[in-house]
């Protein structure tokens, strides 16, 4: 027996030595709820800026662009003309080989077309002097370059912008959001602040809050409310929080009387949506702060 | 009051004091006394059970031991002679007392051996309630701290919860950070109730079981050893 009575009396000091230094509880989370002033929190504005399209591709988290614009070395256009009206000269004389003879022109690193063909024109009097140099297709190419300046064939080649397109997609810091992931009505629409201001002024004229109560600030009392589209409550109001003092139960009984009390409520038909299903916020500090 | 500090003081109270020394420290002299007694009787509880589970298991040995030398043809005088001395456990006790019963009828020169089988009988009858005795000695404290605990924790933590609604009507406040300590402290003391009683139940029907096992043991040796007897009492007429 005395051996039974050692064994258990040391098991037992240990096991409660043991729970004496482990057991602690964790306490649990409660943040200090926040007061607010009496002000109207239409549940739609949350739920309709949220509303989106089920199949909408996920947003993923890519750069805002669609391609980072990597700097292009600008194409230098291909010289078809050159060749072209060299045959041309024996055939018909008056197109004046500009290119022969510009040798600047061709020295240039960029030339552009347009401007080429622009200064094609504006030589069309300088080449002459060398035009004397063959006789007989002078007089030709004078009657000829008239016509050409309406149209010729030969020289829409030269006349187009042969580069490539050198903006293909828009390349910029940041792009402009999905526009997959939007609201399905497109707008949300929202109670005006004069709106709410009448629902308040409404709630209010009905509203006696408890007096002579003592910490004000535990009475804040927080509903939700429900109407119908003719202003009356599809439903009692329904109470979002408990608060600890006995006076309360007084101040929600209160605010629950006000809202019943005033019920046909005046509010926009059009926004029924919005204002069908509300949370307000009973504060008798604002009552009595004249706020 | 502030409500940031009321918070704070619902916050950090039941953290500060939820230890297990604390719970039990802040309780009531009613709760701490049921405590107490209930952590004494857990102690006893267990000391009665490791004292029974040591004892059965030996005795059990011991009682194969003697049934395989008694079964193995040895002299009966021999036996006797060695264990006579220190009979140590039931079914030698058993043994020594029927043997001596039989010496003494016979060494003593008596008449008639009419009585003897009958008074053989007797003797290891009794002998065996003396053995079953032994053996189920201190097994009611199990079963009574079994059957009691829980409602000598049950009473511990309706006095607790009467005591903390009296500080609650006391303090005119219903937060749960006034009524929260004391009902923990309470409940501390059904559940002490139960620690104590749940193996002491479930350990007490365990022996009766292995009690009732070597008693009907011991009865059926004690009704084989007679019958050895009467028969050599039978021859010797």
């Amino acid at each position: 027996m005395r051996t039974g009575l050692a064994i258990s009396s040391v098991g037992h000091a240990v096991l409660l030595g043991w729970g004496l230094i482990t057991f602690a509880p964790n306490p649990l989370e409660a943040p200090p709820t926040e007061a607010m002033p009496i002000d109207i929190v239409p549940m739609s504005e949350i739920t309709q800026n949220r509303a989106g399209k089920r199949n909408a591709p996920k947003l993923e988290d890519k750069p805002a662009a669609e391609k980072v614009a990597e700097p292009k070395p600008q194409v230098e256009p291909e010289k078809k003309t050159p060749p072209k009206p060299e045959p041309k000269t024996a055939a018909v004389p008056p197109p004046p080989p500009p290119p022969p003879l510009d040798p600047e022109l061709k020295g240039q690193a960029k030339p552009d077309p347009i401007k080429e063909a622009l200064a094609k024109d504006a030589q069309k009097t300088p080449p002459q002097p060398p035009q004397k140099q063959l006789p007989k297709a002078a007089d030709a190419a004078k009657a000829h370059t008239p016509k050409q300046r309406d149209f010729s064939p030969d020289k829409i080649a030269a006349l187009l912008d042969k580069r490539e397109p050198e903006r293909r997609r828009a390349a910029a810091e940041t792009i402009s959001p999905t526009a997959s992931l939007g609201t399905s009505s497109g707008n949300s629409p929202r109670l005006t602040q004069s709106e709410i201001d009448a629902l308040r002024a409404q709630i209010q004229a009905c509203w006696n809050p408890p007096v002579g109560a003592e910490n004000a600030q535990e009475l804040i009392v927080r509903l939700r409310i429900q109407f119908r589209a003719d202003g009356t409550l599809s439903r009692e109001p329904e109470l979002l929080n408990r608060g600890a003092s006995t006076y309360f139960q007084v101040a929600a009984e209160s605010a629950m009387r006000a809202v019943r009390r005033c019920q046909p409520y005046t509010l926009p038909a059009a926004k029924y949506d919005i204002w069908k299903d509300v949370e307000v916020t009973f504060d008798p500090r604002d009552m009595f702060g004249g706020g | 009051m502030n409500p940031a500090e009321v918070a704070q003081g619902v916050l950090l109270s039941p953290a500060a004091h939820a230890s297990l020394w604390a719970l039990f420290w802040q309780a009531h002299i009613v709760v701490k006394a049921v405590i107490v007694g209930l952590i004494i009787a857990s102690v006893w509880v267990w000391a009665i059970v490791i004292d029974k589970t040591i004892l059965y298991a030996r005795m059990r040995r011991q009682m194969d031991r003697f049934e395989q030398v008694f079964w193995s043809g040895e002299s009966l005088e021999e036996l006797y002679r060695t264990l006579s001395a220190r009979p140590n456990h039931s079914m030698a006790a058993l043994f020594v007392a029927a043997m001596r019963e039989w010496k003494r009828t016979y060494e003593g020169g008596a008449r008639s051996t009419a009585g003897l089988t009958q008074r053989i009988e007797k003797v290891m009858d009794v002998t065996i309630a003396r053995e079953v005795e032994r053996l189920e000695r201190r097994l009611l404290v199990l079963a009574t701290v079994g059957s009691a605990g829980p409602f000598i924790g049950l009473f511990g933590t309706v006095w607790g919860i009467m005591t903390s609604f009296q500080s609650i009507a006391a303090s005119k406040n219903t937060s749960l950070a006034v009524v929260a300590p004391g009902i923990a402290e309470a409940l501390f003391a059904t559940a002490i109730g139960l620690v104590a009683a749940i193996p002491a139940t479930i350990f007490y029907n365990k022996f009766i079981t292995e009690v009732n096992r070597q008693s009907q043991r011991l009865e059926s040796f004690a009704d084989e050893f007679s019958a050895i007897l009467s028969r050599q009492v039978d021859e010797k007429m």
